[in-house]
């Protein structure tokens, strides 16, 4: 890790990217390209670029996404798939709502890989919840009347036990 | 902060959900996020199916979005139900005679969790109509339905998890002039492949060429209309016409089927029929119908069983080549037999053990791999590795005599694949 940095630091570009509650961050270009979004934005701005702004990302969310981002700077050789798995499964062991701000916020910068890890870490967290828990995780209602619901669950019946 | 809107909304969701469900490990806020549809499709399409039946009635979104035939597709091709083990074997009742109309089937689970019923597929289904399995593929089961005895029936491709099912139309006619004497038909999935199935027939009529060349007429869902194969077969690949019904397994692109001397298989992509012998030292086996045949984790398996060596036999496994078959596991049920002293052989009529193999099950682990045996009046999973075994269902029709075959015996797999 120490070695990765000081070798790269030197050498590689570094992009300013702010927040939406306007903080400002120094990123490595490479880290921040993991980003589809952003790499889309630094093609577009050229050399110009001065700060990148992220409005929908508090500086927070960021500084997770960007420390996943990081992370993920270079290809993982086969040696360090492993130990690359675990770092992967600490990272997305979050409390909830930032689990979901994380996952909006991959989502928007469009990082495939990351967003594939917190869909399926939500996933994994809600797999084997009742219809009930999960209309209270998502705030959802109910929509349903007690017949048809009823009879959705009959069918279903099998699914429930 | 600059960015107030999504706090706030949390917030709110914990005031109103009020009661947290004791899982939940946040402390404060219940997250309420504001997923977009795609989002959600993201999380959703990474759920077992299981969880997913039982979502549909969250609400009327997520019943649409879950019952969306372009999500379920793209579900089925995600996790190819090829490497998730059956949860449930459904048997037909044994002691009914098999020209009876009426099937009745039993559903095994074969997981800690529950199965669909296959108990009453007409009352699922069309009640005016009886049901027969004929094959089960990858979470898909080809049925055959009556209206009544004697009526002609109805092929159908019936999906357990969701309930869904469709008739198949009728292929097209054969030659005016000519009388059909048979008709058999397969269904091939490969979910990992394509969301879309096809159901093989192989027609042979009393035209002078068609015992060694029948028609192949493939159903394709995805154009939902039939189509003649080219396929020519080649003459003297058929010795009998017995061969045709036992099997009707696919795997690896094929529909296979059990022959005395070797394993027939149709490759449906590329239209061809080749043999491959059995493995050595087959001739000695009694009976196919004491042996298996059958698909568990994308391998293909055989078992034979002989007298001479009876409680020791062989699991083969297929090499994906065709190269051959290899021993995968080496059984010797001799502990079985000291548990279960009512496993017999009979010499009369002809050579019959009252115990049968019904299915060879793999799991991730050769450790997990386990047979299930239908032993007079119970149904007990014997662990291929450990040589452990539990017993299923205690009392499994204890007052018939028939016995469950493997080919009665049909994998039920989770899966949300249209049909």
């Amino acid at each position: 890790m120490a070695s990765s940095t000081s070798g790269s630091s030197s050498s590689s570009k570094v992009v300013k990217i702010r927040s939406s509650d306007n903080e400002n961050f120094e990123v490595e270009e490479a880290a921040a390209a993991r980003s589809e979004t952003i790499k889309k934005l630094l093609e577009d701005v050229g050399d110009d670029a001065d700060v990148i702004p992220l409005p929908n990302v508090d500086a927070k969310t960021l500084v997770k996404v960007m420390e996943w981002c990081k992370k993920h700077m270079d290809d993982v050789d086969e040696l360090n798939k492993e130990e690359m798995k675990t770092w992967d499964a600490e990272f997305v062991d979050m409390d909830q709502s930032c689990l979901y701000n994380v996952l909006l916020a991959a989502n928007f910068l469009n990082i495939k890989e990351l967003l594939d890890q917190l869909t399926q870490k939500v996933a994994d967290m809600i797999k084997g919840k009742s219809p009930e828990e999960i209309r209270a995780t998502f705030n959802i209602k109910n929509d349903f009347t007690p017949e048809e619901e009823a009879e959705i669950r009959k069918q279903n019946a099998w699914a429930f036990e | 902060m600059a960015s107030t809107k999504r706090p706030k909304s949390s917030e709110s969701a914990a005031a109103a959900s009020g009661n947290e469900t004791p899982s939940s490990s946040s402390s404060s806020s219940s997250p309420s996020p504001t997923l977009s549809v795609d989002l959600l499709m993201e999380i959703l399409v990474c759920l077992p199916v299981r969880s997913l039946i039982r979502f549909k009635s969250v609400s009327k979104q997520w019943l649409a979005l879950i019952s969306d035939p372009h999500f379920c597709s793209r579900r089925t091709s995600q996790t190819p139900p090829f490497h998730s083990p059956a949860s449930g074997l459904v048997l037909l009742r044994p002691g009914i005679p098999s020209s009876s109309p009426t099937k009745n089937y039993e559903c095994v689970n074969l997981c800690k969790l529950s199965c669909p019923s296959f108990r009453n597929l007409s009352s699922t289904l069309d009640s005016s109509c009886t049901y027969e399995i004929l094959q089960p593929c990858n979470g898909l089961f080809l049925l055959v339905s009556f209206i009544n005895t004697y009526s002609r029936s109805n092929y159908c491709v019936y999906n357990p998890t969701t309930k869904a099912c469709t008739v198949l139309p009728l292929p097209p006619p054969v030659p005016s002039g000519t009388k059909l004497f048979l008709a058999d038909y397969n269904l091939a999935l490969d979910p990992a492949k394509s969301p879309h199935y096809r159901v093989v027939c192989f027609r042979r009529s009393n035209r002078e060429d068609s015992f060694n060349h029948p028609e192949i007429q493939i159903y394709e869902s995805e154009t939902a209309s039939w189509r003649l194969s080219d396929c020519g077969f080649s003459p003297g690949t058929f010795v009998s016409n017995r061969i045709l019904f036992l099997g009707r397994i696919f795997w690896n692109g094929s529909i296979h089927w059990l022959h005395q001397s070797g394993v027939l298989y149709f490759n449906v992509d590329e239209a061809y029929v080749r043999k491959t012998p059995l493995p050595e030292g087959s001739a000695n086996w009694m009976d196919m119908e004491l042996g298996y045949f059958g698909v568990s984790g994308d391998h293909l398996h055989l078992v034979g069983v002989c007298i001479h060596s009876w409680p020791k036999f062989n699991v083969y496994e297929m090499k994906r080549d065709y190269s051959g078959w290899f021993v995968k596991f080496r059984v010797d049920l001799a502990e079985l037999l000291i548990q279960f002293p009512e496993i017999q052989w009979n010499d009369f009529p002809n050579y019959a053990c009252s115990c049968s193999i019904i299915c060879v099950v793999r799991g991730e682990l050769d450790d997990d791999s386990y047979l299930v045996l239908h032993i007079p009046g119970k149904i007990v999973r014997y662990y291929l590795k450990t040589k452990t075994w539990e017993v299923l269902i205690s009392s499994f029709f204890p007052f018939s005599r028939g016995i469950v075959r493997w080919s009665n015996a049909h994998q039920f797999i989770e899966s949300l694949a249209c049909v």
